[in-house]
């Protein structure tokens, strides 16, 4: 009995500090994620209501008008992937050089170089790519040089490539930085030792011993892609519709809340997977590297 | 002790290595013998792993020649070199498990060796080192010792002509690193091929070589077999540093093959000079060298001429031996080394320690 009253003065002693350090992010967590995910889920399942929004009822007829909206899937999958590659081959050789060869002095102005922009707010930066791509930026110049006439950058791909890479940049070099850091310089000497060139080392060495920031960065890069608004919509002119044009769209246009909630899902559904996938490759790098740098 | 070209592994010739305003070698010769245990003994930063890693070709001489197996080998990079290193943390590759990281030399190669050749010889060289079995073990999975054995292997399977050492048994325990001794020369006696071994463990180098090159600030300061750096060291250093030793300085009175030396107390030594030493001329700062184990004590009251008069400061007891401090008036502070049998003094007995004239050795004082 005795034993039994001192336990549970224990157990709340425990308990209660406990309930109070993680209560502000549950609560928070609660109202602002877990009960909109709720709403938008059940709305999926509903139907427009005449005048626009949700009126109640529960029906598959907006996942299966999913099909109708494929494009703006495919664009967002595309250039997501697109991005994330053009930010890798931009990234991987400026992480190597910050982590192998730069001096203590280039290293700390390399990476406060890389840090600055983004103490300018997302949009203006974005915007101020606007007015470079635009007829009046770069191709003006190119052409009152005789170079190029007539070159079309703003509202293309290209512009959303572009946008893309100086936006999410640093997101995919500090975990590659940082992995590369880490990585002990004498197994470099040790494979040039047993025979393999620079080349061959670096595939067998250095490639496998930096995955888990490759991995990190590019999940970085592609699920905050995957929900990109803003440079679709300024640099691509809102030609090239990403999911999450759509979205403001659905909602915000043509008032159709239970289709809108419905794309939302299926975005859901697909980061889902990406991250599950990312989950089972940290976890076979196993060992040594599983400890370094993972994103969730 | 000349020798034809084709017995020597590598060679220095006047080699040069700075590093910003540190001469890590400073015109360094020598010649490593083919099949020979070699070791380059001395504190940190006396120059032995730079040039161990100039053999590696990890670092390239500011002047000078680096032969291997008769052959200049400038610019050529470590990959193309026909040495291998076992690098001092051991330097396993964590993303691979034993035996890839053993078969990672052979998989370099060109032309391809078959899968099947290669995971027999990663099957011999594990045997070699007798970690059969641990071929799909990860390293982190390995003990000190065992990490060790996988670096050793990883090396060895290559057939180098020359395998580097940097201080492989520094990071394991005492108990270990006397067990490992005994196999890194016995696996080197029986692959036959030259190793070069890095260490500032003297006893470590004793035990294991069959050369020894003792280096201080760059320079190779005494070359030798053990038995010779041990019983003729060229001066103060070598005599320190190789083994221990007690030191009576004092200045030449009288020079030759047999010298006298003047102590600040005005005591007359007299001690053969180093064979290889030069010669000390009348006047030279120099002192007398008697290993511990060289010296006798016996009682005051007990009968002999010739020592001196002293008193047991402090005892130590090292199981088989017992080390005696003696406090003397006349030579100072002396280590007596003697058999645990003949015990018997206490701390603060009076003694009376001796020695014969041959025991001691008069060297240049440094």
């Amino acid at each position: 009995m005795v034993n039994n009253t001192t336990h549970r003065k224990k157990s709340i002693r425990t308990w209660l500090p406990t309930a109070l350090l993680l209560a502000p992010a549950s609560l928070w967590y609660l109202f602002l994620l877990i009960a909109p995910l709720v709403i938008v889920a059940v709305f999926s399942f509903g139907a427009r209501a005449p005048e626009g929004g949700y009126a109640p009822a529960f029906t598959l007829e907006q996942y299966l008008k999913l099909p109708t909206r494929s494009t703006p899937f495919v664009n967002t999958l595309w250039l997501a992937s697109l991005g994330t590659v053009s930010c890798i081959l931009i990234a991987y050789p400026l992480a190597y050089y910050l982590a192998t060869r730069a001096s203590a002095k280039a290293k700390s102005i390399l990476v406060a170089l890389i840090i600055v922009p983004f103490w300018t707010s997302f949009l203006i930066r974005t915007y101020a790519w606007v007015t470079i791509l635009s007829s009046r930026g770069i191709p003006a110049i190119l052409a009152s040089l005789g170079i190029v006439h007539d070159l079309v950058l703003l509202n293309t791909p290209f512009a959303i490539t572009l946008g893309i890479v100086y936006n999410y940049l640093p997101l995919m070099t500090f975990p590659l930085y940082v992995s590369l850091e880490r990585l002990d310089k004498r197994l470099l000497e040790a494979s040039k030792d047993l025979g393999a060139n620079r080349l061959a080392t670096f595939f067998q060495i250095t490639l496998p011993l930096s995955a888990s920031g490759l991995i990190t960065g590019s999940m970085l890069v592609f699920i905050l892609l995957m929900g990109e608004y803003l440079i679709p919509a300024l640099l691509g002119g809102g030609k090239i519709f990403f999911v999450g044009n759509a979205l403001v769209d659905l909602f915000l246009q043509s008032r159709n809340w239970p289709f809108g909630s419905a794309v939302a899902m299926a975005l859901n559904f697909i980061m889902i997977i990406i991250i599950s996938v990312y989950l089972w490759l940290t976890s076979r790098l196993g060992g040594e590297s599983r400890e370094e740098v993972s994103l969730f | 002790m000349k020798q034809s070209a084709l017995d020597i592994d590598v060679e220095f010739r006047n080699v040069v290595k700075t590093f910003g305003t540190i001469t890590a070698v400073d015109k360094v010769n020598f010649q490593i013998p083919k099949g020979s245990f070699y070791s380059f003994l001395g504190p940190s930063g006396c120059g032995k792993t730079s040039s161990l890693r100039l053999i590696g070709g990890f670092e390239q001489p500011d002047s000078g020649e680096i032969l291997i197996a008769g052959e200049s080998v400038a610019y050529i990079p470590p990959y193309q070199r026909h040495v291998n290193m076992v690098f001092q943390h051991y330097a396993l590759f964590p993303h691979m498990d034993v035996a890839s990281n053993v078969g990672y030399g052979l998989r370099q190669q060109r032309p391809r060796i078959s899968p099947d050749e290669i995971s027999k010889q990663v099957k011999d060289a594990l045997a070699l080192v007798r970690l059969s079995g641990y071929e799909k073990r990860r390293s982190w999975e390995l003990s000190g010792g065992q990490q060790q054995r996988v670096a050793l292997a990883r090396a060895l399977v290559n057939k180098p002509t020359v395998l580097l050492l940097d201080e492989p048994l520094a990071a394991l325990d005492r108990k270990l690193r006397k067990d490992m001794q005994v196999e890194l020369k016995t696996l080197q006696r029986e692959v036959g091929i030259t190793f070069v071994f890095v260490t500032h463990d003297q006893e470590e180098a004793l035990s294991m070589s069959d050369r020894i090159a003792v280096m201080r600030d760059g320079k190779i300061v005494q070359e030798g077999s053990p038995t010779d750096l041990y019983r003729q060291p060229l001066d103060r250093y070598v005599a320190g540093f190789i083994g221990q030793s007690n030191f009576i300085s004092g200045e030449v009175v009288e020079a030759g093959d047999q010298v006298k030396i003047k102590t600040q107390r005005a005591v007359i030594l007299q001690a053969p000079k180093s064979k290889v030493a030069k010669t000390l001329a009348v006047g030279d700062k120099a002192v007398v060298a008697i290993r511990p184990e060289r010296i006798n004590l016996r009682n005051q009251n007990e009968a002999g001429s010739d020592g001196f008069a002293g008193k047991v400061a402090q005892i130590t007891f090292l199981g088989d031996q017992t080390e005696y401090h003696v406090e003397t008036e006349q030579v100072g502070r002396l280590l007596v080394r003697m058999n645990s049998g003949y015990a018997g003094y206490a701390s603060g007995d009076p003694v009376i320690v001796y020695w014969n004239q041959d025991a001691g050795l008069a060297l240049l004082d440094d």
